[in-house]
């Protein structure tokens, strides 16, 4: 179709207004007549027979100007204008620069590994390797960028629910294997701030190709209302496998120590994105005080019982997941005291069982319906209770039992990393969109 | 000068398709109302459907919850109105 008939309500009542039919009143009778047009009005030429059509894009573009500083600056303002840019300074993706950039990986830059919403750009190989030159990427950073790409392009991640939400959601790229020492990414001290060439031009990378490839703007498809925290970067690191006294995050998953893999996650949204829960080196923490700090803020979330309303789409109902980056101090005195990420992963997620005889009655229907609503399908994915857990909430409900507020254990997702002295800090979402992909093509 | 290459993903081509016909009255026809079931739609659609079938009385208006999650489609609903309807409205909240 040409474009749909659209009655546009005027945001600024409806939304403040819609609590109840009274209040909506005549934001409702502002529509009427704009509905009967809709359903009444000839249809135009253009409506009845539309044009069909297909803009070549055009492959290169010459910037020209007195000197290459005036060009620069030219080309900056350009690609700004044309929202191709981040707001930052681009480098000018020349095609000697792009082939450098291919250099990074052996696959085909003719390759395509998806299409990215929210307008379904196709993603080849080539065309990330534009957007990392822009960035200021190395080439033997473009493995990494691919691969974390590939998980956003994942059927099991939400990336229109990430980049085009109302909520300042935004990613973690998390990198594993020694890929990341290779390239020489922070794990420690700083890990999601600025001066590491390798984190923050992968991050920029991931940025750009997401405006470019998805045809992506703030206020026009974007519509974080206060944009997203780390925008430009994300918050991408890796893990501090040195210091660690577990086995890597991604071989926990079953891929080999000396593979690499990124982890992408969405996280933040309502909140500052992440939250402190100890460590440091001005307050005096315990192993257990910060653990009593995970569990307060796992049990807290209660959104998997009560809020939940079969077919509502909202999403404070979604049942969550959590990510905790662990500093190396505590990691080793956890390990000392018996844990491993498994054995924590469930001493988290049976520690924040509630007793059934605490929750309410509308959290009681709230699971109940949720329950009803995973077997019969007829729900969104972050909803779900997967089959295989089912069962376990269906006999938590009952006198003298306990029921999860985490659909399951490996819904709390633990890294090490940070440095002596560092800080544990939880990041959370929607138990879906925590995607982990081999880094494939050094 | 500098030469830069194009950073945008290509689109994929599309086919655009023709609207459906106009009603040139709604007089005695059935217009379905169809709420997504964003949070809060429902106050503003059964308000929608009162205020419609009171401004129109000869025109027949249905509200009905579309099935499934806000973004995907419900076949049976649109079968359903392709059958028994003139006319839709799909009220997204959103």
């Amino acid at each position: 179709m040409p474009g749909l008939r659209l009655a546009i309500l005027p945001g600024r009542e409806y939304y403040a207004r819609r609590i109840n039919t009274k209040e909506i009143e005549p934001i409702a009778l502002s529509a009427i007549d704009q509905l009967i047009s809709g359903l009444t009005r000839p249809l135009s030429e253009e409506e009845e027979r539309p044009k069909q059509k297909y803009l070549k894009p055009t492959e290169t573009i010459k910037i020209e100007a007195e000197s290459y500083e005036l060009a620069l600056e030219k080309f900056n303002q350009l690609f700004i204008d044309q929202h191709w840019g981040s707001g930052l300074p681009l480098i000018p993706p020349t095609k000697e620069r792009v082939d450098w950039m291919l250099t990074g990986t052996h696959r085909s830059p003719q390759e395509i590994i998806g299409t990215v919403i929210p307008k379904n750009g196709i993603a080849t190989i080539e065309k990330i390797a534009i957007n990392s030159v822009m960035a200021g990427a190395k080439p033997e950073y473009l493995p990494v960028i691919i691969a974390a790409l590939e998980g956003f392009l994942d059927q099991d991640f939400d990336l229109l629910h990430m980049t085009t939400s109302s909520g300042s959601f935004l990613p973690a790229i998390i990198v594993n294997g020694p890929i990341a020492k290779e390239i020489d990414m922070n794990s420690g001290i700083g890990l999601i701030g600025h001066g590491w060439r390798a984190n923050n031009t992968i991050g920029h990378a991931i940025r750009l190709s997401l405006i470019n490839l998805g045809h992506l703007w703030p206020g026009e498809n974007d519509m974080a209302l206060i944009g997203r925290l780390s925008s430009h970067t994300f918050f991408t690191f890796a893990e501090n496998e040195e210091q660690s006294p577990w086995e890597p995050y991604h071989v926990s998953l079953g891929y080999k120590k000396e593979e690499s893999a990124v982890t992408v996650s969405t996280i933040g949204g309502y909140t500052s994105g992440l939250t402190i829960l100890g460590g440091g080196a001005v307050e005096i923490w315990s192993a257990q005080s910060i653990l009593d700090r995970m569990t307060s803020l796992i049990s807290g979330n209660r959104r998997i019982f009560g809020l939940f309303k079969r077919g509502q789409a909202n999403p404070m109902a979604h049942p969550s997941r959590f990510i905790f980056v662990i500093h190396p101090e505590l990691a080793l005195e956890l390990n000392r005291l018996g844990y491993n990420r498994e054995s924590l992963q469930k001493y988290l997620y049976e520690k924040t069982c509630i007793p059934y005889e605490n929750l309410t009655p509308q959290e009681v229907k709230g699971l109940e319906d949720r329950i009803d609503a995973s077997r019969a399908g007829d729900i969104l994915r972050y909803d779900l209770i997967p089959s295989d857990r089912l069962p376990i909430f269906q006999e938590a409900l009952q006198s003298g039992e306990k029921v999860p507020v985490v659909i399951s254990p490996h819904d709390i997702a633990l890294f090490v990393a940070g440095g002596f002295p560092g800080y544990t800090f939880a990041m959370s979402y929607f138990r879906v969109s925590h995607v982990t992909k081999k880094v494939e093509g050094v | 000068m500098i030469t830069v290459v194009n950073p945008r993903g290509q689109l994929p081509p599309r086919r655009l398709i023709p609207m459906a016909s106009r009603l040139d009255s709604i007089d005695g026809k059935t217009i379905y109302i169809v709420d997504i079931r964003w949070p809060y739609t429902q106050q503003f659609t059964e308000e929608l459907q009162k205020i419609l079938s009171e401004r129109y009385p000869n025109t027949t208006f249905i509200r009905r919850e579309k099935a499934g999650p806000y973004g995907e489609a419900d076949p049976q609903l649109w079968d359903e109105i392709k059958e028994k309807g003139h006319g839709m409205i799909l009220g997204t909240g959103h």
